[in-house]
């Protein structure tokens, strides 16, 4: 009797039990496969145009994919004994990369109001408007030489109408003017650029603007005269981002 | 008939593209805000037939807008948009009056025909 024991314990790993639990990691791995490869095909469905989703879906979505894609390699490792342990970094690297695509930019930068351009690039586009974001590209992924300089951001506009309570007026402005009518959009958008151009610059604002120039002069050596380049607006989406200053073409 | 809409949502490409569908497929005058206060301003000063909002919002939830809405013009019908689709949610805006409940992702035409019921329904209650 003590002899078949023996022989019933030895045969356990590679029995029911271990048959099992191969057989149940299977099937979560086929299952998280299946679900991850159905929200895909969800997101593929709603993109392609008739349907109306916001950003909070993509990322919850998103989420969604890579929590799969990790059971996916935890499974696949418990069926190879380990064997695909090199598959986590990558999948870390690519759940990085993804979460920082998809991350909110104006929550990030809602409290920034003036940003150097060796912190730019085309991810921030709603804060710093086209032309600051792609010089940011141009500076900090390309390498190529560019001048140095900071940028007034979306939020420093939206704390100067704020400051000054022009913010409500702007949005009623262009809320109720009719773009069609050329004579009264022209009139109207005098008596509003006539007050933004009265309004106040807020202390913080201008600290920040001090500082940042300072802190240009020590990079180059020198108090420079500074350039601007100025903001534009995007259709449909109000103000476009901010403005940028670096030195000009003349030492101060 | 051209009545005036609200609508706010923390989202301002969500607002873009609810007011480019509105106002490219009705006649309809779209005022859009992330600013729940200035939705309520707006709902006054323009008397709006109809307000959209989102249910989750960092300044106000939707349901409190529901009810201060309400309070100024019963009549006013609310449609409440929300990524949180759950049958609690539903029935906590559907008890506090909202007129009808749409879940993101949704099709252009569903809010297109929600719109319209609802605006409908505020043209059967002003008769009344």
């Amino acid at each position: 009797m003590k002899i078949f024991d023996i022989f019933r314990r030895k045969k356990a790993p590679a029995g029911e039990d271990f048959f099992q639990k191969k057989y149940q990691s299977f099937k979560k791995l086929l299952d998280a496969n299946n679900d991850a490869l159905e929200i895909m095909s969800r997101l593929e469905t709603i993109s392609e145009g008739d349907f109306v989703f916001d950003m909070q879906y993509i990322r919850a979505r998103s989420d969604a994919i890579l929590d799969k894609c990790q059971e996916i390699i935890d499974e696949l490792n418990v069926l190879g004994n380990n064997r695909y342990a090199a598959l986590i970094p990558i999948y870390e690297d690519i759940k990085a990369k993804i979460q920082h695509e998809v991350a909110s930019r104006s929550v990030q930068t809602r409290e920034v109001i003036v940003l150097p351009l060796s912190q730019i690039d085309r991810r921030l586009l709603l804060e710093v408007g086209g032309k600051n974001a792609n010089l940011g590209e141009i500076k900090n992924r390309l390498h190529l030489p560019t001048p140095e300089g900071f940028v007034l951001t979306a939020e420093a506009y939206r704390r100067v109408l704020a400051a000054n309570r022009l913010d409500q007026r702007v949005a009623a402005f262009f809320q109720e003017v009719d773009t069609g009518n050329l004579e009264e959009l022209t009139d109207k958008s005098r008596v509003i650029r006539e007050q933004i151009l009265q309004a106040e610059i807020p202390p913080r604002l201008q600290e920040e603007v001090s500082r940042q120039y300072q802190q240009l002069a020590q990079t180059l050596g020198y108090e420079p005269r500074l350039a601007l380049r100025g903001p534009h607006r995007q259709p449909r989406r109000g103000y476009g981002g901010g403005g940028g200053l670096g030195p000009g073409p003349h030492r101060g | 008939m051209a009545a005036t809409l609200v609508i706010v949502d923390d989202e301002p490409d969500l607002l873009d593209l609810l007011k480019l569908i509105l106002t490219e497929k009705t006649d309809h005058k779209v005022l859009t805000t992330t600013n729940p206060h200035q939705a309520i301003e707006w709902c006054k000063s323009y008397q709006a037939d109809l307000l959209i909002s989102d249910l989750r919002m960092p300044e106000m939830e939707g349901i409190e807008l529901l009810k201060i809405v309400k309070q100024i013009d019963p009549n006013l019908p609310l449609i409440l948009i929300t990524a949180y689709g759950t049958i609690e949610s539903a029935v906590e805006a559907m008890r506090h009056q909202a007129f009808d409940y749409i879940t993101k992702p949704f099709k252009k035409e569903q809010i297109l025909m929600t719109v319209d019921k609802a605006l409908k329904w505020r043209q059967s209650q002003l008769v009344t």
